[in-house]
């Protein structure tokens, strides 16, 4: 059998989701310039929700991703309201803090309500895989992989195609501009906000059929959005998508080459090169927090 | 601020014999808080009166302690030699990459160094030398005055520091600080080395950081990176910090000596709430008090 080939289509599958995942953190990252270090405990808020479904209510999560996506843009628009709207007029810095308060509370919260147990939702389609020619292939992973594309697809064409969706990406490129033209800011980041956790929370939706979870995995899977908007740059959905492949490639192949232990290491790496040497990123664009 | 600061000076001096009436329990609790204060002076040095919030800053806790674990035991010198080359390893880092790492500004910087943060605490989980995720058993120290020792040292450290913030409020090297802090450009051209002084303003920071840092490894005689690289020590001193005033030579302190108090009070009351109730604090202390108790004088 081909390893090589086999990491590759691994590193593919394991992409598609990582894009996905961290395309809110990226929209809210260029648009309203947070770095929310909270969400990484958003999506496993989603995860706990979608397994709440799944158990009490017997709803599949893929099924369940259109009740984590609107729960999460009304948890997203609340929080923005609630804290940072306030939290805007600081230094960029304090609202790090804020967000890192907030994954505190939300990690802390979740393990006084489901302990600290590692959580799984084991749907019935779970161990299956097929092989195609001499590759092994997760039938999960793929539904997974096709899940996160189509989403993906679909709010590039609600960024491209809509007047809501330009109107985003106007206030990124251009906040006074885009006031100039008669877009309401405030209202757009609310929309920005609510879109950026909806999108983890349903991320959290396929997370959960992938792996188990516990409370504390949120601060990982910040890294991990994180890495993935430096390494593909801001701006554009193509840059988060770039980043999610990039990511998944180096943990796939210095995991099996290196060893498991030392993917996170080469990623990180990788990353404060890049951040000193190229800090838009493979693919950046231009967007409002660095004009300023 | 002048009789603040003296409070300050007296108040850290009364402590000294402090342990000869304390309990076991106290004694450790104040330890603690001397820590957190310790690590909050250091990062006055930098993001008070520099300007520059190095987010990952714990990272240097990390190096410090785990170089001096690995002095220790490896290369068998005692306590007091391991921690002090322990902190200057810590400091020798932080100059040789500052150049590189403050050419970025704001929220690039501060979440540059926490990269720097995880990526240690990653290459510590995997390296022979520093035990990998196991991390290093330190022997227990039984000298002079036992585990007291500590507290002592804590203090000293504290105290060291706080007379390091106090130098920068009033010298001229302070003064080249707090212009880069206003404006870094203005302070160039008008003749401050800013590269210089910013690393040199990093490098003490990490010095004072990793002395904390190895104290602590021998304090707790066990080791290991989820430990020594903990991101909630680090968001901990920076909410003192802030909470107390940036900028300020006080504000440490007071801020530092508040929160471990009320933490160490709701944690042995309510362990189960601990995290909830420190998230809590945390969004509180930030969208209330952005300013600090003490505001900083600007310019």
């Amino acid at each position: 059998m081909d390893t090589g080939l086999q990491l590759l289509i691994e590193s593919l599958l394991l992409g598609g989701f990582y894009s996905f995942m961290a395309v809110g953190f990226a929209l809210i990252w260029g648009v309203l310039n947070i770095l929310n270090l909270a969400y990484g405990s958003y999506i496993i808020l989603g995860a706990y929700l979608s397994l709440f479904l799944f158990r009490y209510a017997g709803l599949d999560p893929i099924l369940s991703i259109p009740v984590s996506f609107a729960t999460g843009f009304l948890f997203g628009i609340l929080v923005q309201k609630l804290i940072f709207n306030r939290a805007m007029k600081l230094e960029p810095f304090m609202v790090l803090i804020i967000s890192f308060g907030l994954d505190v509370l939300i990690s802390n919260a979740l393990n006084l309500l489901f302990k600290a147990d590692v959580r799984s939702i084991n749907v019935s389609y779970g161990g299956d895989s097929f092989l195609l020619g001499e590759v092994i292939i997760s039938k999960v992973k793929l539904l997974v992989f096709v899940l996160s594309l189509l989403l993906t697809f679909a709010l590039y064409l609600f960024l491209n195609r809509t007047w809501t969706g330009k109107a985003i990406r106007a206030v990124a490129l251009d906040r006074d501009g885009a006031m100039l033209v008669g877009i309401n800011p405030s209202q757009i980041f609310l929309i920005t906000a609510g879109l950026g956790t909806a999108i983890s929370f349903s991320s959290g939706n396929l997370y959960g059929i992938l792996q188990g979870f516990t409370p504390f995995d949120g601060g990982l899977l910040t890294v991990k959005v994180f890495l993935i908007s430096i390494l593909g740059g801001l701006g554009r959905i193509e840059s988060a998508v770039a980043g999610g492949f990039l990511l998944a490639f180096i943990e796939i192949f210095s995991s099996f080459y290196m060893g498991e232990g030392w993917k996170l290491f080469v990623a990180l790496a990788v990353m404060v090169g890049v951040l000193i040497f190229r800090p838009r990123g493979l693919l950046g664009s231009k967007y409002y927090g660095e004009a300023q | 601020m002048e009789k603040l600061s003296k409070l300050v000076l007296v108040l850290t001096l009364l402590m000294y014999p402090l342990p000869l009436i304390l309990s076991g329990y106290w004694e450790r609790v104040l330890a603690s808080v001397f820590m957190l204060t310790s690590l909050t002076y250091a990062q006055n040095v930098l993001l008070g009166y520099t300007g520059y919030p190095a987010f990952g800053a714990i990272a240097f806790f990390g190096v410090g302690g785990y170089a001096t674990a690995i002095l220790m035991i490896k290369a068998g010198l005692p306590f007091g030699v391991a921690l002090i080359v322990g902190g200057l390893v810590a400091s020798l880092l932080a100059f040789a990459i500052a150049p590189a790492l403050m050419r970025l500004k704001s929220h690039y910087f501060a979440i540059t160094t926490l990269a720097l943060q995880i990526a240690l605490a990653e290459l510590f989980a995997n390296l022979d030398i520093t035990g990998g995720a196991y991390g290093i058993n330190l022997p227990i120290y039984r000298g002079f005055l036992g585990t007291q020792i500590f507290y002592h040292i804590f203090l000293s450290i504290l105290l060291g520091s706080f007379l390091v913030n106090l130098f920068i409020e009033k010298s001229r090297f302070g003064y080249a600080l707090k212009a880069i802090r206003e404006d870094e450009i203005a302070a160039e051209s008008s003749g401050v080395n800013t590269v210089l002084f910013k690393s040199v303003a990093f490098g003490i920071m990490a010095f004072i950081t990793g002395l904390v840092g190895g104290t602590y490894a021998y304090w707790i005689t066990y080791i290991d990176p989820e430990s020594m690289f903990d991101p909630l020590l680090s968001v901990k001193m920076f909410v003192a910090l802030l909470f107390g005033g940036v900028g300020t030579v006080a504000g440490p302190f007071i801020g530092a000596f508040s929160l471990e108090l009320v933490s160490e009070l709701v944690w042995s009351k309510f362990v189960e709430l601990h995290g909830v109730v420190l998230g809590v604090i945390i969004l509180l202390v930030i969208l209330l008090l952005p300013g600090g108790v003490l505001k900083s004088r600007s310019g």
